[in-house]
């Protein structure tokens, strides 16, 4: 089943174009990786498909669960079903983790047509989740991500992933910042999540997080285009032969 | 150069003490007159275009009823009928002329024209006392409703005193339906050792005028904290005074106010050091939305004699809008050399990668407004000590935000 559909997308910030003209198909069950040199696009991909309002789409058309997801305002798409990991998350002081998903699990339901969930049962839905990405009791009654540690912050968005159980995970570098175990423990809830009728897009500099989610599809992004897209092995001639090769082959 | 000028007309009013209270305040309006924006201490808000006033309010024959709930309550700036007598506080309304002793002793009739204003025009003085040595558990909420006609001028006069080595809160609900112009005085005096919260909330009609003058005295070693939370009307002024007149006491002063529309907060804060060895702390927060306009302006004076002083003080402004202005002022004037004091000011909006990362999880846009308005406003309501009045507050916020944050 045809999850994404992205055909020829072109955006662009402060007038400056960074995408331009991506074409990608994802289906249900699948894991693509997005790979690619600093400055080739890959974090505004992500951006652009969670809504940004920071970018302009000047071109291109992106189907989600067949909806056109470019019209739809990012709090829809997020009722969508798409997740953004955010690769710097952000600080809310004032705003308790417990207020911030109580909001964003009811809006979601009333986005279904159901009802809030009650007090106690929003608290044992938290419960159940923390247990799948092993996140420490007393983040949740902190401020969002307020004086949270690099992992911590990386934690905490699969923590919202768990909550929020979307068909479409981005992972915008999950992987920058991470220790090893703290990697491993992103991944793995990221792993323990995956189900048929969801799909991923690993964006990542790096291998080495494609150790642990490992794709089906690498995809590499140069100068605000896919120009190449292999399998798993892909990912391994990368770190061999670094990004120069890509730049040598694909400079315009 | 007006400190010394209070001084001497102080000197001269105590020498005078047997003159008419009504008939010197009189003189002293006329001499003052309705601060314009000419007077620096009214430098953001012209009272006489913004106060109307067309005629004067005089009270019918008839006192109101009794407050609901055990509250005290005063209407149009009459006490109505008062609770019974209690072995922890005692009020009571008298004439102007035949006030208690601490009456007029801290507000600043003499150089303020809106103070003198309201002793030439107050029907009373309501006289709240806490008695020595008792500590109130629960708050003490005095409802101040009015129900004037537009351009009626109401002047209530209330005298709070805490005895020595006291422990109380107080709330002041000041509510109108109408479009009440109100120029109200409380006067605070703390003795030694007394313990006092005064927590005020301003919840009035849109179109209400409303200004308020909140004066406080402070002996050795007392503790008080004020907390004025504005919910806007179309006119608040409020200025407050503190004055340390002894030693080793804390003053708490934090405000939280909210406007829409076009309407107007002006929060005009001076506090005194007199004395060595006391610690101030003021936080005062505006969120305003449409076109409205909100200024602060919050002096500090350090005399040369009072060091060990420690003032910090902190205002911050969030922009809801991009039609909202926000006036920023603090004037430190500092003749002691052993202190600590600092101050900072800022101006801000609502931030774009927060709201896109509430939006990024599913929170509608107006609701993440909501959210981090909210939290914008809450370490001021965290500061209200007494958890019951800190619930309302927060709640009467809230629902306020409700519409202020909507786009």
């Amino acid at each position: 089943m045809e999850l994404l559909k992205i055909e020829n997308l072109h955006a662009t910030i402060d007038g400056k174009e960074i995408l331009r003209g991506i074409n990608l198909n994802i289906n249900a069950g699948e894991t693509h990786a997005i790979m690619g040199p600093n400055g080739s696009g890959k974090s505004t991909l992500s951006a652009v498909l969670a809504g940004n309002p920071a970018y302009t789409v000047t071109e291109g058309s992106v189907r989600f669960n067949g909806k056109d997801l470019l019209g739809l305002t990012p709090e829809d798409r997020a009722h969508e079903g798409l997740f953004l990991s955010f690769q710097y998350p952000v600080e809310i002081p004032g705003v308790s983790m417990t207020n911030f998903m109580r909001a964003a699990v009811n809006e979601k339901r009333r986005y279904q047509g159901l009802a809030p969930l009650s007090s106690g049962d929003f608290l044992k839905l938290m419960r159940q989740k923390k247990q799948i990405i092993d996140i420490d009791a007393n983040l949740t009654n902190r401020a969002v991500n307020e004086g949270f540690s690099g992992g911590e912050k990386k934690k905490n968005e699969i923590f919202q992933m768990a909550m929020l159980e979307p068909t479409l995970r981005i992972l915008d570098e999950t992987d920058s910042g991470l220790d090893i175990d703290a990697l491993r423990v992103c991944a793995d809830g990221v792993n323990r999540l995956k189900q048929p009728d969801n799909a991923t897009i690993v964006i990542t500099h790096y291998q080495r997080l494609l150790d642990y989610i490992v794709p089906d599809f690498i995809h590499i992004l140069y100068r605000g285009r896919i120009v190449m897209t292999g399998g798993k092995e892909l990912a391994l001639e990368l770190e061999e032969k670094g990004y120069d090769w890509i730049k040598k082959q694909f400079q315009d | 150069m007006s400190e010394v000028n209070d001084n001497v007309l102080a000197l001269v009013r105590a020498h005078n003490k047997s003159r008419d209270t009504r008939a010197a305040a009189i003189e002293c309006y006329e001499r003052l007159g309705m601060p314009g924006t000419d007077c620096e201490a009214y430098r953001f808000t012209d009272m006489a275009r913004m106060l109307p006033v067309r005629s004067i309010h005089k009270t019918a024959a008839d006192t109101p009823k009794a407050g609901a709930d055990g509250h005290i309550r005063i209407v149009d700036g009459r006490l109505a009928t008062p609770p019974e007598a209690n072995a922890h506080f005692s009020i009571a309304e008298t004439g102007i002329d035949n006030a208690p002793d601490a009456f007029e002793s801290v507000a600043p009739g003499v150089s303020d024209g809106m103070v003198a204003l309201n002793t030439s025009l107050a029907e009373a003085c309501i006289h709240l006392h806490i008695k020595s040595a008792t500590a109130l558990d629960a708050p003490l909420v005095v409802d101040i409703d009015f129900t004037t006609a537009p351009g009626q001028l109401v002047s209530p006069r209330l005298l709070l005193t805490s005895g020595v080595d006291s422990d109380a809160r107080i709330v002041l609900r000041q509510t109108s339906r109408t479009a009440a112009s109100v120029n109200m005085v409380t006067e605070v005096h703390l003795a030694e050792h007394a313990r006092l919260e005064v927590v005020t909330v301003q919840d009035f009609a849109p179109d209400a005028a409303v200004v308020n003058g909140l004066y406080c005295a402070q002996e050795a070693d007392t503790t008080l904290s004020l907390t004025l939370a504005s919910l806007g009307c179309r006119l608040t002024r409020n200025s407050v005074e503190a004055s340390f007149d002894g030693e080793r006491s804390h003053l708490d002063l934090n405000g939280i106010c909210l406007t829409q529309g076009s309407q107007h907060t002006d929060n005009h804060t001076r506090i005194r050091h007199l004395k060595p060895g006391c610690t101030s702390g003021e936080l005062f927060k505006g969120i305003l939305g449409g076109q409205s306009t909100a200024a602060f302006t919050g002096m500090v004076l350090v005399a040369d004699n009072a060091q060990k002083t420690e003032a910090l003080q902190t205002n911050r402004n969030l922009l809801l809008s991009p039609q909202a202005k926000a006036d920023t002022r603090p004037q430190l004037e500092i003749y002691a050399d052993d202190v600590r004091c600092s101050h900072g000011a800022t101006v801000g909006q609502l931030d774009a990668e927060q709201l896109f990362y509430m939006q990024a999880r599913g929170i509608g846009l107006d609701q993440a407004r909501r959210l981090l308005t909210e939290a914008f406003a809450a370490d001021v309501i965290e500061r209200i000590g007494d958890e019951t009045t800190r619930a309302t507050v927060r709640e009467a916020i809230g629902t306020r935000l409700e519409t202020l944050t909507q786009q």
